[in-house]
């Protein structure tokens, strides 16, 4: 429907938008996505404090987890996290198998080298939330063979 | 009536306090300060016990349940009484009420239940306010007199 | 945990109030035997020591009747309260047991006095007090103890315990007192011991002195003390354990009531005989006994009577010893739980005074308790536990057994109702005091067999309730208050064992609750002793507060006697609690912590350390709070601290060196760099002047490449990639800059004094700057120094001296945001030296100094065009260092070509004059030419002079561009700009001028360019590139020299043109001269021939010149038709132009002089150009000629008479000068007659006859060959006739096939006639006047 739609679009100009103001003033040729970082980060410690104030404290990070999965995971992406695995060593791995903003990526690889830039506001959205369950998160994400499918993980210190 | 409300961050630094009555003096300020200031270590110590969940079941402060938000009576002094609550964003709410003044001695816990609750909710919108950055002090006047509302009023 | 019950059966505080907290007593310090260590006499000055090393016999084994090993535990104190001592049936372990004294005395009188001192303190103390050691130190290393028999001591202690065991039966008591004595064998070992020093001095003790003493010299090692001290706590075990014994066989019926200190009047008129008194009695007596069995070493049993005890005092509501039988449950259950709270705690609480504990001890209590709590633990084997759990065997009729008291304990327990508290023991024990009252032989329940034992021993959870519950009932008493307050001491280090912060806390936290009238030291100590307490709890925070609280009590109006020493150090200590660091850089980093309350600490800190008189102290911490807490305060606060700091260093400077404190903690310097704020920072490359250049490069990138623009430009790039590395150089022993921009925050003057650069690497000599900032204006400050090495020099950062404190700024601790780099590496070459520069010219005479410091200080000269001037340079040496390389180049904005000729010096002179040593002067001369082209090229007012030959002037310079073009083309690609562009600027004004001869200007450039008419302005730069010393090969230093050359107009050559003179070897050059000057000038053409004209006159002047020779013309004629072969000879007739313009150049010599201001100068007709007919005039002719009448030679200018009618054989004889033969000569001869008005008449046949041929054509003229031709003349009229001889050639025109024909050929005349290319004429022509 047309909301949802709504923000993709918006997202997905958000990033271009920033890409654009980084490129000229860095030469370097690796994206600079810390803008799109901080605002994930704002945004994220904002809905944070709100999706959490229901809810009863979180018992442990598996808790925590849980909650990012669902609830935050819907309220962003409208689904759930397809798989989530943890070695209860701190390691989280998320799976989604249609990541909201990679599936209007046509299937094939050309976009391959893109699709990192779009995920980045997501992997700071939860970045921060993390940092608001202090929390340090180091996330690093992996396309695989779909392009459509994200594959985050987590370490949580 | 509560003397003071605090919003302290995860990393214990203050945001918010505020506290009615005659605070315009410093001293008082002050005194406020130290008041919450001490009460970190109890809030933080309470929270360790509550996550590692093998807390001390049978103290006598009012704790119903482990996962509740509200910590209850943090502990009291002579002349204060201070209670906490924290969200699950570490964001740690104190309020104090005073044991001396009458309506503040014979509070109910459920009252300062409720205050902190819509406390809580104040602070979710205010940070949603774009102009305030994260970590930073609330200086919203509206944040500031919902707060003093609160704490005249309600309880 | 208040009760709610609000001091029920309170009374106004009796005199008998325990006043005096004992805030370091520990739970285990239930099972402990009291001992007062006291020095008397004279202060001990190894006493100290000795302290510790009695501290450390805190537990000894004494082995009983039964044989069973117990272990007995000591406290020692320096002093006692004997308020306190009157609490010794309410807890036994606050009795005070036993006394040693180390004394000092010098001689009998001071002996006296301190054992009379010894004898009060025994008085003092005597109703607790059961032995007593004195350790004398006299003078003297050795002495003898002086007679006093031991008897007296042990007749002492044996009436004293038989005494105190006077109810208890005789019939134990001797069994081991025995034994008591033989398994101390240290006693009598002491004795002898001491006893074996010979004697040497006589000190008697009094009489009255009836303590077992032992005598040492001062210095002695004193070996036995432990042995001494053992064998005291040994005999006080004995006395306990008798004491033990005789409560534990008391009848039940017949115990008096136990009372703590306040309750003596409660129980005034109370029957004794009441039932709940009784039971109160025998409750109050069993908590009595097990006290004495805990401290006897008997752990396990006292659970047991605790637990019975309690039972029995909870049912006679009697709280206040149930309370206390609680703790002592407490107490028993911790002691057995924690074992090593007894050690550690012990070692620790003395842990500053002592380093290392000797094993003995150690080993003791770590093995030994634990062993026994294991075997209470145990409860398999029943014989184990007979053995261990009841190490007193008492005489068996009076040991109930186990059983029955298991039995009685069974029943009775329904009647127990409002008992919340361990069901599980409950039933027998409510059955065991009921077991009193209905047994006729009633006894104390003896320690009942162990595996009941672990159920009276309480878990961790437990012991915490109870101490709460106790410590409830307790505070039911207002006057037990200070039992209260230690209970929740003791319950919370119980917690701090457990580590449960959160029940630590709460006991801690209701200490507050607890009002006591306390003396303002026991409230500081309570305060002290919670912040420890917190602190072990990790509780910083709180920690810190109840500091800071104890800190504001030492100082508070109403204490008698304020401690600002301690006060300080109270607050520093209770910096972590306030996320305060000494270290401003860490405080700086992580802004953690609560600002509001660190700036008040500081403020309280400052006021401390000034009050304790530590003005320096004061000072750093004030400093320390602007610089980290600046970001935190207004601006008012800004100024008002700022001013407080002025005050407080105006006591005591600040200085950027650590402070330490007597305590040994080391305050780290604190440093401003927020006020004045730097929000710039960097080294400046060295004045142009002083810059030093690779020698290799290019002076060309002139001095402008330094402008600060660049330098700014490249310290933001080096800024940007830090290890800010600056790319150029300082030079040793050179003034060298950095530059600052600072700002001052603060609302008022500020001024900073002596302030420095901050270097490493090699030695730099800052100079101290002193500069007052305005309030918040940035103010630009250079900082200067000198480098005195070569090498690296690193920058870090500058020190300021400001409100009284001396601040080291590294740019690496500089607040945010402006980022500079950690450093600024600069390299530093060797010192070069440096030159002052002045300049004289001649004739004017005028002088310009120039200091080297200010680029190219300017010269003026004007010059007449031609004129020349000397101009001397003086360059002196101002550095110490020589110089011995000196290069001067010129750099102006003409062709080099011309600027030589202008600016003319000798770099050999130069070079001859290095090197030139310090202070020296050397001088170099330059010659200074005004050079310029006089030729006016149809410049200026041209009215036709003479037209003929000005028509045929014009076309000919102007039509014939091409060669001059080839000549000049070098110089003028050599920079077309400059000579372009200087052509611009010299004649903007004549449009016209430039219009005309435009393609003038682009053939012969550099000339062009200077019309003789106006002056021109000559911009130059004298560089001078010199360098020395060491560095010399690889850099030197150039300062620059302004030359402005003004050049006047002088004379200008307007028009010109050549005449043959009288002798053909010669010409007439014939100017038109105007005088440009505004005075009268004096011109010279020729030797001795001058001419005066006025100012802007112009005249005519002829110049003699000599024709062009011909030698010089063969050779150019020769490669010109070499090289051309191709091109008309047009161009070997330019090539021959340009030679003679070049001949007439060069012979002519042209001076004038001004007659007003002597000014002499040259002019020169440089650029001449000649026409065709003026060549031929230039130029000696190619041919020779030989003419003859009749055979006699014709001189010129001379004229021949002949009559008429006469013949005349007119003779003409031709040389070939030409170095190649010439074709197609045709020799001519005409008579004409002039009528000198400018007309010719060549119409003579009337009048003239000739024989023979006037014209002949010769084939060829080889060179160097002669042709003659002779033909007759008869003049039939007389007049005035001239001949006109001429050779004309008509080879050019022809082709080159050679057509050899004879001599006199007539076609060939006939074809001759007509078109010739080229005409010599026999100058002048021969005249002759016919008479008749």
């Amino acid at each position: 429907m047309a909301d949802d739609i709504l923000f993709e679009l918006l997202h997905s100009e958000i990033i271009n938008y920033s890409l654009e103001q980084s490129k000229d003033n860095k030469e370097k040729k690796d994206m600079d996505l810390s803008v799109v970082e901080y605002i994930g980060f704002a945004a994220g410690y904002k809905i944070m404090e709100r999706l959490t104030r229901e809810w009863p404290r979180f018992k442990d990070e598996l808790d925590t987890m849980k909650f990012i999965c669902t609830d935050f995971w819907t309220c962003i992406y409208k689904k759930q996290i397809d798989n989530l695995r943890t070695n209860h060593q701190g390691v989280y791995v998320l799976q989604d198998n249609a990541f909201r903003f990679l599936t209007n990526f046509s299937n094939g690889h050309q976009y391959l080298e893109y699709a990192p830039r779009d995920i980045g506001i997501k992997m700071d959205s939860d970045g921060s939330k993390n940092l608001n369950h202090n929390i340090r998160s180091i996330a690093a994400y992996s396309i695989i063979k779909e392009i459509q499918e994200l594959l985050g993980t987590l370490t949580l210190r | 009536m509560a003397v003071c409300v605090a919003v302290i961050g995860k990393d214990n630094s203050p945001l918010y306090i505020g506290g009615v009555g005659n605070d315009t003096s410093t001293d008082n300020e002050l005194s406020r300060q130290w008041l919450v200031h001490t009460a970190l270590d109890a809030l933080e110590e309470r929270l360790a016990t509550t996550n590692t969940g093998n807390a001390g079941t049978n103290t006598n402060t009012a704790r119903t349940d482990l996962r509740d938000l509200y910590l209850g009576l943090l502990y009291s002094t002579d002349t204060h009484k201070i209670y906490g609550y924290v969200t699950n964003t570490r964001i740690k709410l104190v309020l104090v009420t005073s044991s001396t003044s009458p309506s503040g001695s014979n509070i109910r816990d459920a009252e300062v239940r409720t205050a902190l609750r819509r406390l809580h909710a104040l602070y979710a919108d205010a940070i949603c306010n774009p102009f305030h950055l994260p970590g930073d002090q609330i200086t919203s006047p509206k944040f500031d007199k919902q707060v003093k509302n609160i704490m005249m009023n309600n309880v | 945990m208040r009760s709610s019950v609000s001091y029920i059966l309170s009374h106004a505080p009796g005199e008998s109030v325990m006043s005096h907290p004992d805030y370091a007593q520990h739970t285990q310090h239930h099972a402990c035997l009291l001992v007062l260590v006291k020095g008397v006499g004279g202060t001990l000055k190894s006493f100290n020591k000795f302290w510790e090393r009695i501290q450390r016999v805190n537990n000894i084994k004494v082995t009983d009747s039964t044989g069973q090993v117990r272990d007995i535990w000591v406290r020692y104190v320096r002093d006692y309260p004997v308020e306190n001592n009157d609490w010794g049936d309410f807890q036994t372990h606050r009795r005070l047991l036993g006394l040693i004294t180390l004394c000092k005395f010098t001689n009998q009188i001071e002996l006296n006095e301190v054992c009379r001192v010894h004898e009060s303190l025994k008085v003092k103390y005597s109703n607790t007090l059961y032995d007593s050691r004195a350790f004398m130190f006299g003078p003297g290393s050795n002495m003898k103890k002086p007679e006093q028999e031991p008897e007296l001591y042990s007749l002492l202690t044996d009436d004293k315990v038989s005494k105190e065991s006077s109810m208890s039966d005789k019939g134990s008591l001797p069994s081991e007192q025995p034994d008591s004595f033989s398994s101390s064998e240290s006693f009598p070992h002491s004795i002898t011991s001491t006893a074996s020093y010979p004697q040497e001095e006589n000190f008697t003790t009094p009489s009255n002195f009836k303590t077992h003493a032992m005598f040492y010299g001062e210095s002695d090692p004193v070996p036995d003390l432990e042995q001494n001290v053992a064998e005291l706590i040994n005999s006080l075990f004995w006395v306990v354990e008798s004491k033990r014994l005789e409560r534990s066989r008391e009848k039940l019926e017949k115990v008096s009531l136990l009372l703590a200190p306040f309750e003596k009047k409660d129980f005034v008129g109370l029957d004794m005989e009441s039932r709940n008194n009784k039971k109160r009695c025998m409750g109050r007596v069993t908590k009595n006994l097990a006290d004495l069995t805990l401290q006897a070493g008997l752990v396990a049993d006292s659970l047991s009577l605790y637990h019975s005890a309690a039972e029995i005092l909870k049912s006679v509501n009697d709280w206040l010893w149930l309370a206390a039988a609680k703790e002592g449950l407490c107490a028993a259950s911790a002691i057995l739980l924690y074992p090593n709270l007894r050690n550690p705690t012990t070692l620790q609480r003395n842990a500053s005074l002592q380093e290392s504990s000797p094993n003995k001890t150690k080993e003791l209590s770590l093995f030994q308790p634990t062993d026994q709590f294991r075997k209470a633990k145990l409860t398999s084997s029943p014989l184990r536990n007979s053995k261990t759990s009841s190490p007193v065997n008492p005489p068996s009729e009076l040991t109930p057994t186990s059983s029955d008291s298991i039995e009685t304990s069974s029943r009775q327990s329904e009647t127990d109702n409002a008992d919340t508290e361990s069901i599980a023991s409950s039933s027998d024990i409510e059955y065991q005091s009921r077991s009193y009252l209905s047994s006729d032989i009633p006894s104390i329940p003896r320690q009942p067999p162990s595996q009941f034992n672990n159920q009276y021993l309480l878990n961790g959870e437990e012991i915490a309730e109870k101490y709460r519950k106790a410590i409830i009932h307790y505070s039911k008493y207002q006057n037990a208050g200070i039992i209260e307050t230690e209970a929740c001491f003791k319950a919370a280090r119980i917690a701090v064992e457990q580590n449960n912060s959160l029940h630590a806390s709460s006991f801690l936290q209701n200490v507050i609750f607890i009002n006591l009238t306390l003396s303002e030291q026991e409230k500081i100590q309570r305060f002290d002793t919670l912040a420890e307490l917190y602190k072990e709890i990790g509780f910083l925070r709180k920690a810190a507060f109840c500091q800071r609280l104890a800190a504001t009590r030492q100082v508070s109006p109403n204490n008698p006697n304020p401690d600002w020493q301690r006060c300080y150090y109270l607050m520093l200590n209770s910096f972590p609690g306030h996320k305060l660091s000494l270290d401003p850089n860490y405080v700086i980093q992580h802004q953690v912590g609560w600002p509001a309350l660190q700036i008040q600490l500081l403020q309280e800190l400052v006021v401390a350390a000034r009050r304790m008189g530590h003005p320096a102290l004061a000072t750093r911490h004030m400093t320390f709070l602007l610089q980290t807490m600046w970001p935190h305060l207004t601006k008012q606060e800004h100024r008002d601290l700022a001013i407080q700091l002025q005050a407080l260093s105006a006591q005591c400077e600040g200085g950027p060196v650590p402070l330490v404190l007597e305590c040994g903690a080391v305050i780290p310097p604190a440093n401003l760099t927020h006020a004045p704020r730097c929000v710039w920072f960097g080294p400046r490359a060295p004045a142009p002047a002083h810059a030093p250049r690779p020698r290799a490069a290019e002076p060309a990138h002139g001095p402008f490449i330094f402008t600060p623009i660049v330098k700014l430009g490249s310290l933001e790039r080096n800024a940007k990639k830090d290890e800010g590395k600056m790319e150029y150089f300082w030079v040793e022993d050179d003034i060298c800059e950095v530059q600052m921009k600072l700002v001052n925050p603060l609302p008022f003057e500020l001024k900073v004094s002596n302030m420095r650069l901050l270097t490493q690497g090699i030695v730099f000599e800052s100079i101290p700057e002193t500069i007052i900032l305005c309030p918040d204006s940035p103010t630009t400050v250079n900082l200067h120094g000198t480098p005195k090495e070569v090498g690296e020099l690193q920058i870090l950062g500058y020190s300021t001296h400001t409100l009284g404190v001396k601040s080291n700024c590294r740019l690496k601790n500089m607040p945010m945001p402006n980022k500079f780099p950690a450093s600024f590496s600069i390299k530093v070459i060797p010192s070069l030296p440096t030159i002052s520069v002045e300049t004289i010219v001649a004739p004017s005479g005028h002088i310009s100094l120039s200091s080297v410091e200010n680029v190219g200080t300017t010269t003026n000269v004007s010059l007449y065009n031609g004129e020349s001037t000397e101009c001397t340079i003086k360059i002196t040496n101002t550095s110490n260092v020589p110089i011995e390389y000196l290069e001067l180049s010129i750099q102006a904005n003409m062709d080099n070509q011309l600027q030589s000729k202008i600016f003319q010096y000798s770099n050999d002179a130069i070079l001859a004059q290095l090197p030139i040593p310090p202070n020296e002067t050397a001088s170099i001369a330059m010659k200074l030419y005004g050079e310029a082209d006089f030729l006016d090229l149809g410049g200026g007012g041209t009215d036709n002079l003479f037209p003929n030959s000005l028509t045929s002037n014009y076309p000919s310079r102007v039509g014939s561009p091409v060669p001059n073009a080839q000549t000049s083309l070098p110089t003028q690609s050599s920079n077309p700009h400059t000579s372009l562009s200087s052509g611009l600027m010299a004649n903007r004004t004549s449009g016209s001028f430039r219009s005309n001869n435009s393609h003038t200007t682009s053939w012969s450039a550099p000339i062009s360019v200077m019309p003789p008419s106006r002056g021109r302005q000559i911009e130059a730069q004298l560089i001078i590139r010199y360098s020395g010393g060491k560095g010399k090969e690889e850099h030197c230093r150039q300062s620059t020299l302004q030359i402005n050359l003004e050049l006047l107009p002088s004379v200008s050559i307007t028009h010109w043109d050549v005449l043959p003179a009288e002798i053909p070897s010669q010409l007439y050059l014939v100017l038109d001269v105007s005088n440009l000057t505004s005075e009268e000038m004096e011109f010279h053409y020729a030797p001795s021939k001058h001419i005066l004209i006025e100012s802007k006159e112009s005249c005519r002047v002829p110049v003699p010149l000599d024709r062009c020779p011909f030698n010089t013309t063969t050779k150019t004629v020769e490669e010109e038709s070499i090289e051309s072969k191709s091109i008309s000879t047009g161009a070997s007739t330019n090539s021959l132009e340009l030679m003679c313009s070049e001949h007439i150049t060069n012979n002519t010599d042209l001076r004038w002089r001004l007659m007003q201001s002597d000014i002499t100068g040259r002019a020169s007709v440089k650029g001449i150009t000649l026409s065709q007919t003026m060549l031929d005039i230039v130029r000696m002719s190619p041919l020779k000629w030989e003419v003859s009448l009749n055979n006699q030679c014709i001189k010129p200018q001379e004229e021949y008479n002949c009559t008429a009618g006469e013949c005349l054989s007119l003779g003409v004889a031709v040389w070939n000068h030409l170095s190649r033969p010439l074709h197609k000569l045709c020799l001519s001869v005409q008579f004409y007659q002039d009528y000198n008005n400018g007309v010719l008449s060549y119409k003579l046949d009337n009048r003239v006859a000739t024989a023979g041929n006037n014209k002949v054509v010769l084939s060829s003229l080889p060179e160097s060959t002669k042709a003659y031709h002779e033909c007759t003349v008869v003049f039939l009229t007389p007049g005035e006739y001239k001949i006109d001889i001429q050779c004309s050639t008509t080879e050019a025109i022809l082709d080159d096939t050679p057509i050899i024909k004879e001599p006199d050929h007539p076609p060939i005349i006939t074809s001759c006639a007509g078109e010739i290319s080229h005409v010599w004429r026999f100058i002048p022509p021969v005249a002759i006047s016919v008479t008749d």
